[in-house]
């Protein structure tokens, strides 16, 4: 997976991933403060942090921020478009027999400062993601005293999921070739097939996997070694400080 | 080259999903998402107690839970057609309430969730505990609702997973809408406007998609009590103790 990749081989990858949680939602905190401009200051902080300091590709970052574009316009037009009373005035107005739609400033503005939002908190959730591999959030979230049964059924499905992926991604290209998925039905029937055969191969790994830890002493945990990050003084002043500049952005822009 | 094809593929796939399930992040305020929060959380404990006196009495099914996950995250990441012809994703919420019971699938559903945040960035982080909710609690929960309703009732078996896996989808996408619009309650008209017009959006493109998936759902459990009685019935063996607790 593109986002999983650039976790491993970004240039942030050895900073302690505790900054970098820090950094992610304390500025998704900030983003909470109803304010276009601070969030437009996030998407760049954001966008300039992951291309110059983690050097992911500035292209795969602002097609990364077209992902949830669907969702966003889908719910912005749903809430731009109102009944609205006659004699109001709206930007634009469509007159039906008995009522009118329309859209009125108030709630242009409305979904305007949602959108922003929504772009502001994605690319604080791409920065974690682009820059932490997976189980070094859950070594940060072990140390935060989170249920370890959670923690250790997040590494058994990471794990898993790759081995699932790579099975699944080759049985729908051997379906496809043979026109599996030509039409609606011949579709569903294919996907049905593939996703119980998968089911069966999860039942049979996980009956071989435990097997073979039971074989190795496994006694109902799984241990493994974490890698151990210095905390750097410097990155925690830098987070702290850009936390700062952008409240005082949101005070000076306010209202 | 096979990978960056599916990977590819996976990346004209993901914006149609995204429209109908997860809700974007940052797109609650701050109090809702912190309510949400609040009420998946409970449903998250109960399942990780129901998950510990599972895994307590079988140790062999953590590693079965491990990868019912990573199957459910496997099969959203599937394109399921659909009859209007669109295509969407299978949320496999209505088969693994069917198979593992609901308080199970809080567990699963909330760390399937968290993956496709951080890996496919569907959904969010602010946005974890409403669609944990949705998705995690209150589809599995009206799933495993109708499916054993429908058993007790001695209806066939094929309805009764049928209009599980289906009627569970469409209680996902209602309870979307619902949090959408006390988030977004409509100028005029509040609240009730509001979640008309998400209902009414959500209608148009959910309920293709909800038959698709009953179909689907059909199809996996008519194939795995073929292909594999066995393992149904031991896996279909795994909640019960949980069942009759509750």
């Amino acid at each position: 997976m593109l986002i999983d990749n650039y976790a491993y081989l970004n240039k942030l990858k050895d900073v302690h991933p505790a900054e970098k949680l820090l950094f992610a939602l304390a500025t998704m905190a900030v983003g909470f403060i109803p304010n276009a401009l601070l969030n437009l200051a996030i998407v760049l902080m954001m966008g300039t942090v992951l291309v110059f300091k983690a050097g992911i590709p500035a292209r795969i970052f602002l097609k990364m921020l077209l992902i949830p574009f669907s969702f966003i316009i889908i719910g912005m037009l749903t809430m731009m478009v109102n009944v609205i009373p006659a004699g109001s005035n709206a930007l634009i107005k469509l007159s039906l027999p008995d009522f009118n739609v329309g859209i009125t400033l108030e709630s242009m503005k409305m979904s305007g400062l949602l959108f922003s939002r929504s772009m502001a908190m994605v690319s604080c959730l791409y920065f974690l993601a682009f820059t932490t591999p997976v189980m070094d959030i859950v070594a940060v979230l072990r140390s935060m005293k989170v249920p370890v049964l959670l923690l250790e059924l997040m590494e058994l499905i990471y794990r898993f999921l790759f081995v699932l992926m790579e099975t699944s991604e080759k049985i729908y290209i051997s379906q496809a070739s043979r026109l599996g998925y030509i039409n609606a039905k011949t579709s569903v029937h294919s996907l049905g097939r593939l996703a119980s055969s998968l089911l069966v191969k999860s039942w049979r790994d996980s009956e071989s996997l435990y097997i073979s830890l039971e074989a190795r002493g496994y006694d109902g945990e799984l241990r493994v070694l974490t890698r151990s990050f210095p905390i750097s003084q410097r990155n925690i002043f830098f987070i702290v400080l850009a936390e700062f500049l952008l409240l005082i952005l949101a005070w000076l822009f306010r209202g | 080259m096979r990978r960056m094809l599916f990977i590819a593929a996976m990346m004209l796939w993901i914006p149609r999903t995204a429209l109908a399930m997860h809700i974007a992040e940052g797109y609650l305020p701050l109090k809702w998402a912190l309510l949400w929060d609040l009420l998946a959380l409970p449903f998250v404990i109960l399942g990780l107690y129901s998950i510990r006196r599972l895994v307590d009495a079988n140790p062999r099914l953590k590693m079965l839970l491990g990868f019912a996950g990573a199957f459910a995250f496997v099969l959203s990441a599937l394109k399921l057609p659909s009859v209007t012809g669109s295509c969407s994703h299978p949320t496999g919420v209505g088969l693994g309430a069917i198979i593992f019971g609901p308080w199970v699938m809080s567990v699963l559903g909330m760390i399937v969730l968290i993956f496709q945040a951080l890996l496919l960035a569907h959904g969010g982080i602010t946005t974890l505990g409403a669609n944990t909710f949705s998705m995690a609690v209150a589809g599995p929960i009206a799933s495993y609702l109708v499916y054993r309703g429908i058993n007790k009732l001695g209806g066939p078996k094929w309805l009764s997973v049928f209009l599980a896996a289906s009627l569970g989808d469409l209680l996902t996408y209602v309870t979307t809408s619902l949090q959408l619009a006390l988030a977004f309650p409509a100028n005029p008209g509040g609240f009730s406007a509001s979640f008309l017009k998400f209902m009414g959006i959500f209608a148009v493109t959910q309920v293709p998609l909800a038959i698709s998936e009953g179909l689907l759902t059909v199809m996996v459990i008519n194939l795995l009590t073929s292909y594999n009685e066995e393992m149904l019935t031991s896996l279909l063996m795994v909640p019960k103790e949980v069942r009759h607790e509750r």
